[in-house]
């Protein structure tokens, strides 16, 4: 009898001190998560929807600790000035708490380069096309004068002077400079003379100038913003499912011949980091 | 007995967690170093550095009083600008006292009834031919349909004779171009070729490029900076000059007027150093210039722009042009009167004659009338026969022609011609002194002196050989001439301008009786 109450007093002392501090300590575990490398996905030009989608996905990975690292994942030519420095500045702010690495696995040009150096690391395909670091812009007409438009200022109508434009555009190369090169650092191999000509470089030719830091894919990106966030046996999640952003849509960016050919020129006249390949008239 | 028991659930309280953590986590994520972003707020646009004080006033108002030179503006080569683009230049001009003109392509084809093709290309020859007889020089700015063989001849005979030319390329302005932001944009793809054979004799070229840097520039990579070169008088008083996108300019012999430094590259080499976007003939009179855009608003008035305006204007007045007999009827500089031998009568023919003469003139500004006494101030036409007169002999004497009625055989003899029969040949001489120019038109009869005369009035003087002083015109069928081989007498209206079928030409001297020159 006595042994049958000291059988039961251990039993109920395991379950006591082990047991249940043990399942205790696995619920506890639970709320441990798995680090989580998120993907953003940018095929198309930036410009306000996909900018717009980016930065909900930023934020989300700035405000769950779940997420470690962000790789963005671009083949964009690039878009318009105002939403590139949009995102370019929430990058800014998410790698102070985690690291952000570039895929470049088509092209980054012009404002998705710009983009490219506001990560910690750059990884891109052998032959991505890198670089057109630089500004276009159509220029307002010369001054006119209508008799039937009425305005209230000289340049009411189209914002500016064609000179005051051409010098806007000009700090606004400035300001991209800067962003190379504080970007890039010391591992930049060129020089402004080459860097502001508006060239694209090959993904190898971009590693040589350190416009790139490694010439890689998508897995190996990936292994480097966990390598940086000091994270093992993640999970890669697409950034878009997890902010529950609906599917992507492309919004009529480029503009499109009456005929319905789709040209690589923007729909609307403004001030861009873009490239423009060359096109043939469709 | 209790504490352990207490550490030991404590331990696997934590245990799944710190086994999980560590199974999921190696370490902290510390960013390499302090996130530097551009400094937004310190960038501001470059400014250009204008110049207010540069002046078209002052300088002008310090310029030679040059009227009476004449600037020919090339319009007839589908020339991408507009007047207006050149009002800072064509003021500077002005204000020295220039006269200004437009050669156009369909100025006289339109008041003809010719509807080839061909012929509108040969008045429009004629028409630049025309106008480079009494013009001090010659603009072209941004052509795009070809310059003639004839015409690049009437220009490299135009230069030689001391006038300037003048040519303005730009590359924003060609005929390529490409489609974006759904208008055509003109590009840089402007054939220079064509341009280039005009100023190829003066061993000058404009580059297919155009020139930038993108380090140190006014505003954007295609306004560069230029520092002058030589010569003096196109380079005083300037300093820094900015192009806003410039063709490179070649040239071997020659003189770099404008250069941009060593960072300044051309877009056909990516390479720089000593590029000149403005050189200078070796002769000096010839300026090949990249830029159209600085000499507009308000890019004239950037760093030393408006006085390049100045030394531009004051190149173009700066020639000493000759004349000679090849300028008829644009011979004239003053008031002209003509003065007839008494030993006919004026007929109605040569009244028509002297009319095509006057219409010439008048164009020009330049009123004529008939006399019997020449007054001082005028420039003398002298219409007479191959027969003595006692009007006209005085100015046939310092010629130092023999009429037929002096020789035996009833020869004329015209110093560097020799003897010549005068049947259907008309006579032209002329001498040009400080105070006046005469010229002297003889012919055998009234009717070959009144369709010389006629010629003359026209500028038809395509079947006239001229050699010094003197030219010689066939007016008729005759012995003058043992061979037609030895010139070419096809009479062709005006349309087909002779083009080296002439022997050289040789300038008028100031003297009265040159030594005579030989036959060629």
């Amino acid at each position: 009898m006595q042994g049958q109450v000291q059988s039961g007093s251990g039993v109920k002392s395991v379950l006591l001190w082990v047991l249940l501090p043990l399942l205790a300590g696995l619920a506890l575990a639970t709320r441990v998560p798995r680090p989580v490398i998120g993907l953003i996905y940018l095929n198309d030009s930036i410009y306000a929807y996909t900018a717009r989608d980016m930065i909900s996905q930023l934020d989300y990975a700035r405000q769950h600790p779940e997420v470690r690292g962000v790789v963005l994942v671009m083949d964009s030519p690039g878009g318009t000035v105002v939403d590139t420095e949009a995102v370019y500045l929430e990058l800014a702010r998410l790698r102070q708490s985690k690291p952000v690495v570039t895929m470049a696995q088509g092209m980054i040009a012009s404002g998705a380069f710009y983009l490219s150096v506001g990560t910690d690391y750059v990884v891109a395909g052998p032959s991505a096309i890198i670089g057109n670091i630089g500004v276009i812009s159509q220029l307002p007409p010369p001054p006119e004068v209508y008799e039937d438009l009425a305005s209230t200022g000289p340049y009411k109508l189209f914002g500016s002077s064609r000179d005051a434009q051409l010098r806007s555009m000009e700090a606004i190369k400035q300001a991209f400079l800067q962003a190379v090169q504080l970007g890039r650092g010391d591992r930049l191999q060129i020089g402004p003379e080459r860097l502001l000509t508006g060239e694209i470089w090959l993904g190898t030719e971009a590693l040589r100038m350190g416009l790139v830091d490694e010439v890689g894919s998508v897995s190996q990106s990936v292994e480097r913003a966990a390598n940086l966030a000091r994270v093992a046996h993640y999970r890669v999640v697409d950034l878009r499912q997890l902010a529950e952003l609906p599917s992507a849509v492309t919004y009529f960016f480029f503009y499109e011949t009456p005929e319905g050919v789709l040209t690589p020129y923007p729909r609307q006249p403004g001030l861009y980091l873009l490239y423009v390949p060359p096109w043939d008239g469709g | 007995m209790r504490r352990y028991r207490v550490l030991a659930a404590a331990s696997l309280l934590i245990l799944p967690a710190l086994l999980r953590g560590l199974w999921y986590f190696r370490g902290f994520y510390q960013p390499a170093e302090p996130i530097r972003l551009p400094s937004f707020t310190q960038i501001e646009p470059p400014q250009p550095p204008l110049t207010p004080a540069a002046g078209t006033t002052e300088s002008a108002g310090q310029a030679e009083d040059l009227s009476g030179k004449v600037v020919v503006i090339d319009r007839a080569h589908s020339n991408q600008f507009q007047l207006p683009e050149l009002d800072t230049l064509t003021q500077a001009l002005l204000t020295r006292g220039a006269t200004l003109q437009e050669v156009n392509a369909g100025d006289e084809f339109e008041s003809t009834s010719f509807g080839s093709s061909d012929a509108l290309f040969a008045f429009s020859s004629r028409s630049l031919q025309t106008r480079l007889k009494y013009a001090s020089a010659y603009v072209v700015v941004a052509p795009q349909s070809t310059f003639s063989e004839a015409e690049i001849q009437h220009v490299a005979r135009f230069v030689s004779r001391g006038g300037r030319l003048l040519v303005v390329l730009d590359p924003t302005r060609g005929g390529g171009g490409i489609d974006i932001f759904g208008f055509v944009l003109s590009g840089s793809a402007q054939d220079v070729s064509s341009v280039n054979l005009l100023l190829e004799p003066h061993d000058l070229s404009f580059s297919n490029d155009y020139l930038y840097n993108v380090l140190e520039n006014e505003g954007n990579f295609r306004n560069v900076f230029l520092s002058p070169g030589e010569p003096a008088d196109l380079t005083g008083d300037l300093s820094q000059v900015v192009f806003y996108a410039a063709r490179s300019v070649a040239t071997r012999q020659g003189s770099a007027v404008l250069v941009g430094d060593d960072s300044t590259f051309s877009s056909s080499t990516d390479r720089g150093g000593g590029l000149a976007a403005v050189a200078a003939s070796p002769d000096g009179r010839v300026l090949a210039v990249g830029d159209l855009t600085f000499l507009t608003p308000p890019y004239d008035r950037v760093a030393d722009n408006s006085q390049l305006i100045q030394n531009l204007a004051a190149f173009l007045l700066g020639g000493d042009r000759e004349q000679d007999l090849t300028d008829l009827p644009y011979l004239f500089t003053r008031p002209v009167q003509v003065l007839t031998s008494t030993a006919f009568p004026v007929q109605s023919e040569t009244l028509q004659a002297l009319q095509s003469l006057q219409a010439s003139l008048t164009s020009r500004g330049l009123p004529m009338s008939l006399t019997a006494e020449p007054s001082e101030g005028h420039d003398l036409l002298v219409t007479a026969l191959y027969e003595p007169s006692d009007e006209t002999d005085p100015y046939l004497a310092s010629l130092g022609l023999t009429l037929p009625a002096d020789q035996a055989d009833g020869l004329l003899e015209v110093p560097g011609f020799g003897a010549l029969d005068p049947q259907g040949i008309g006579l032209l001489a002329a001498v040009q002194d400080p105070e006046r120019t005469t010229l002297v038109v003889l012919a055998e009869d009234e009717e070959s002196l009144a369709r010389l005369a006629e010629n003359v009035g026209q500028g038809f003087l395509s079947d006239c050989v001229f050699q010094g002083l003197y030219g010689l015109c066939k007016l008729g069928e005759g012995a003058g001439f043992q061979s037609e081989e030895s010139f070419d007498f096809n009479f062709d209206f005006g349309l087909e301008e002779p083009t080296i079928e002439l022997p050289p030409t040789i300038p008028v001297p100031l003297t009265a009786t040159p030594p005579p020159a030989p036959l060629p």
